[in-house]
């Protein structure tokens, strides 16, 4: 057991502080990233047994998803990675209601959501599911406090008053470290910064799961590295489990777990 | 409710960001909407405002009097006719003063307005009575060029008891009040407006603009009013003498003028009745039973709901009717089923333009939502993502066509009143004059109006075509697979 870590990372770089600085970035995350793991008895939040989707492409049938099985905890990280056409998106896209499997089930909170009607399974999306893209997508001509209430608007039931919900807003900007953005339009602010807001607005309806589809693909690695913490921090502050797919071997690891995904199958 | 509210406001609140999406766009289909809505406004602002005025004209005010009055069904054995005049020949005068005096008979102490009811036709193409009160020329003589056919407008003898203006014919309407008339009073005549021109032609030729001759004769019209004159009846349709063939030849005698009858009369108001009347060539003229005024509650229950819709409409349409004289069916039975018939077409010409409206509407609305929605794939896209239903989706962009709606209406309204207002001063001046010359009254034309059901129907339209325009691309876009929104654009 070494009792000065500091000490032993100076005797190793000496005066390369870059490196000093990246290794004490790194075992910083893994801190927080242990902090933040789900205990083994956490209950399940996305329960997806022996998935299978397969589409015409002319005469031929392709099958993009073959059996695909796994569970997400709450708090936990999954990676779901592979290299391009391996079926990631399209598993994406069934968790989420997008799209249906032609077998399967796909429990969330409970909810086998195959089973529900397509308004059905928008309206429990919009409870209970977070959307996070590559791309953003927020609403060029709102500022940020509206964007973030863009998916309470939706909601059917249990809405909260106008207060609530800008009060909530309010407080996931600033839990993002956008305080000082609120009322700024998305085209005033960074990538990173646009991609923060995208998360906070995911988390307005206090969703158990986030789906994020390469949230860092169109971020530097500098940005990536602040929205993964950001995961972190979220999955620990919420107990929210998340879902990232991505490409990135870098983001991936910052994941509790990897599931990797080669010509619709898990490897 | 509250939650309905607050989802009201935010999808208000998201359609409208649409208009910044799309601005070049919306501001096109802004402007032609707007123009075929100004159309429209301008349309039900011009047409109100000739039937308002029209509606003014004594003739309406006349003929919704006899609307009133008239027995229910009309029925000779119980009217007292007094007499029956045509005028074919010498001896009509002598008719036409058996009839005054009898009528005079029924001003009686004590008598009411309604107790009287006469109507007493110009003859066609004689002249055989002449109002003295305006202290006029004399009437003229054969020869003069006056006489025959265009002495028309010289001599009248004109219906009593029945007044011009609101507050004149409000006795009769009110129902059995007294004249307060004695019996020997004069009896009470209208007076032709154009004797009135005639009278002080001079005067009004020096009035160059039409406005100014509309206010003079007015005023004078002001100062007859309440006079008492006298009615000259006399006889001048003896041999007409030609011109002789031969120019060099004396001109032959007049014939001696037959002795004249002359009655007082009180002016009470003004009559253009060469329009009311026509060139009807016989009348008769009759004292209708009063009684049969409580009869008429359902006809003025009809009409009132008629004149609420249209009201110069059915004036003008009653009119026709009432002078249709078919005296085998009952009066009212003509003028209701006449209203019924004449407004038919009108009826169903605002529906096809409702309809016109709905499709002229449909395809600027169509191509600005195809547009639209084509555009925002990825926005309708992401919302689904995020949780939006197809209701939400719907209510969004259906939203942000009632806006568009709305605001091509009200910028409609605001230029169509405006161009009115420029109409009005442009051309209401000369119509004034021609309705005074035609109608021989003193109208005011006002193209600024704001008929609420016309206007009502005209947004209600370009909302139905608005909607119908942004249906087919709207659930078009629904039945888009969300992903594919998200992936395409």
């Amino acid at each position: 057991m070494n009792n000065d870590p500091l000490g032993e990372l100076i005797a190793r770089y000496g005066n390369d502080f870059a490196r000093l600085e990246s290794e004490l970035a790194d075992r910083k995350r893994a801190y927080r990233s242990a902090l933040a793991a789900p205990t083994s008895n956490a209950p399940v939040v996305l329960e997806a047994r022996n998935l299978v989707k397969t589409y015409k492409s002319g005469k031929n049938r392709v099958e993009a998803v073959r059996n695909v099985s796994f569970d997400v905890r709450a708090g936990e990280m999954v990676a779901l990675t592979g290299p391009s056409g391996s079926g990631k998106s399209t598993v994406l896209n069934l968790l989420s209601g997008l799209d249906r499997p032609n077998n399967g089930t796909i429990h969330i909170d409970g909810t086998d959501i195959t089973k529900l009607s397509r308004n059905r399974v928008a309206a429990f999306r919009c409870r209970h599911i977070g959307f996070v893209f590559q791309f953003f997508y927020l609403q060029p001509f709102l500022n940020l406090v509206r964007n973030v209430t863009v998916p309470a608007m939706f909601l059917n039931h249990d809405q909260p008053s106008r207060k609530e919900r800008d009060e909530h807003a309010a407080s996931l900007i600033q839990s993002v470290g956008l305080a000082d953005r609120a009322l700024h339009l998305p085209n005033e602010l960074s990538g990173g910064q646009m991609q923060r807001a995208a998360i906070a607005r995911a988390l307005i309806n206090k969703p158990q799961l986030v789906l994020a589809d390469e949230p860092t693909g169109n971020l530097d690695s500098q940005n990536a590295q602040g929205i993964m913490d950001l995961f972190n921090d979220i999955r620990r502050e919420h107990q929210t489990a998340i879902m990232v797919v991505t490409h990135d071997p870098k983001i991936a690891g910052a994941a509790d777990r990897t599931i990797e995904l080669i010509d619709g199958q898990v490897a | 409710m509250a939650r309905l509210g607050l989802q009201a406001r935010d999808t208000l609140s998201l359609s409208f960001t649409k208009f910044k999406i799309r601005r070049i766009r919306t501001v096109l289909t802004l402007i032609s909407t707007s123009v075929l809505a100004l159309v429209l406004v301008a349309a039900s602002s011009v047409l109100t405002g000739f039937m308002r005025a029209a509606d003014a004209t004594p003739q309406s005010q006349l003929v919704n009097l006899h609307l009133a009055q008239a027995p229910v069904p009309y029925d000779p054995t119980t009217s007292t006719t007094i007499s029956e005049v045509t005028p074919s020949g010498p001896g009509v005068a002598a008719d036409l003063q058996r009839a005054i005096t009898a009528l005079r008979g029924q001003v009686k102490d004590g008598a009411s307005l309604k107790d009287v009811y006469v109507e007493v036709s110009p003859l066609y193409g004689s002249q055989i009575a002449t109002l003295d009160i305006l202290g006029g020329p004399p009437p003229s003589l054969p020869g003069d060029p006056s006489f025959g056919p265009d002495a028309f407008a010289n001599g009248f003898v004109y219906r009593g008891v029945t007044g011009k203006s609101t507050e004149l014919l409000k006795p009769f309407i009110d129902g059995n009040q007294p004249l307060d008339a004695k019996a020997g009073d004069p009896l009470p005549v209208l007076v032709p407006t154009d004797a009135i021109l005639r009278a002080h032609e001079g005067e009004f030729e020096k009035l160059k603009r039409p406005e100014l001759r509309v206010a003079k004769r007015t005023e004078y019209q002001r100062a007859l009013l309440g006079k008492v004159g006298q009615l000259t009846i006399e006889n001048n349709l003896g041999p007409i003498p030609f011109p002789p063939d031969d120019p060099s030849a004396p001109a032959p005698e007049p014939p001696a003028p037959a002795p004249a009858k002359v009655f007082p009369v009180r002016v009470v108001g003004f009559l253009p009745v060469s329009s009311l009347f026509g060139a009807e060539e016989s009348y008769s003229d009759y004292v209708f039973p009063y009684e049969a005024a409580a009869r008429n509650a359902e006809a003025a229950s009809f009409l009132n709901g008629v004149n609420a819709l249209y009201p110069s409409f059915v004036s003008t349409q009653a009119r026709n009717a009432f002078v249709s004289g078919n005296k085998d069916a009952s009066i009212y039975a003509d003028v209701v089923e006449s209203n019924k018939e004449a407004f038919r077409p009108f009826t169903n010409a605002f529906r096809i333009l409702v309809i016109v409206m709905l499709l002229l509407m449909a395809i600027p609305m169509a191509a600005t939502m195809s547009k639209l929605l084509a555009d925002s794939q990825r926005e309708t896209g992401v919302f689904r993502a995020i949780g939006a239903r197809n209701r939400n989706i719907l209510a969004i962009y259906g939203l942000y066509a009632t806006q568009m709606v709305l605001a091509s209406f009200l910028l409609a309204l605001v230029a169509g009143e405006l161009f009115c207002l420029w109409l009005t001063s442009r051309v209401a001046n000369n119509l004034e004059l021609a309705a005074a010359d035609y109608a021989d009254t003193v109208v005011q034309v006002s193209f600024v109006q704001f008929n609420v059901p016309q206007l009502a129907t005209i947004l209600a339209g370009l909302l139905g075509g608005a909607l119908v325009g942004a249906a087919i691309p709207l659930f078009r876009a629904l039945r888009r697979d969300p992903i594919k929104s998200l992936r395409d654009e």
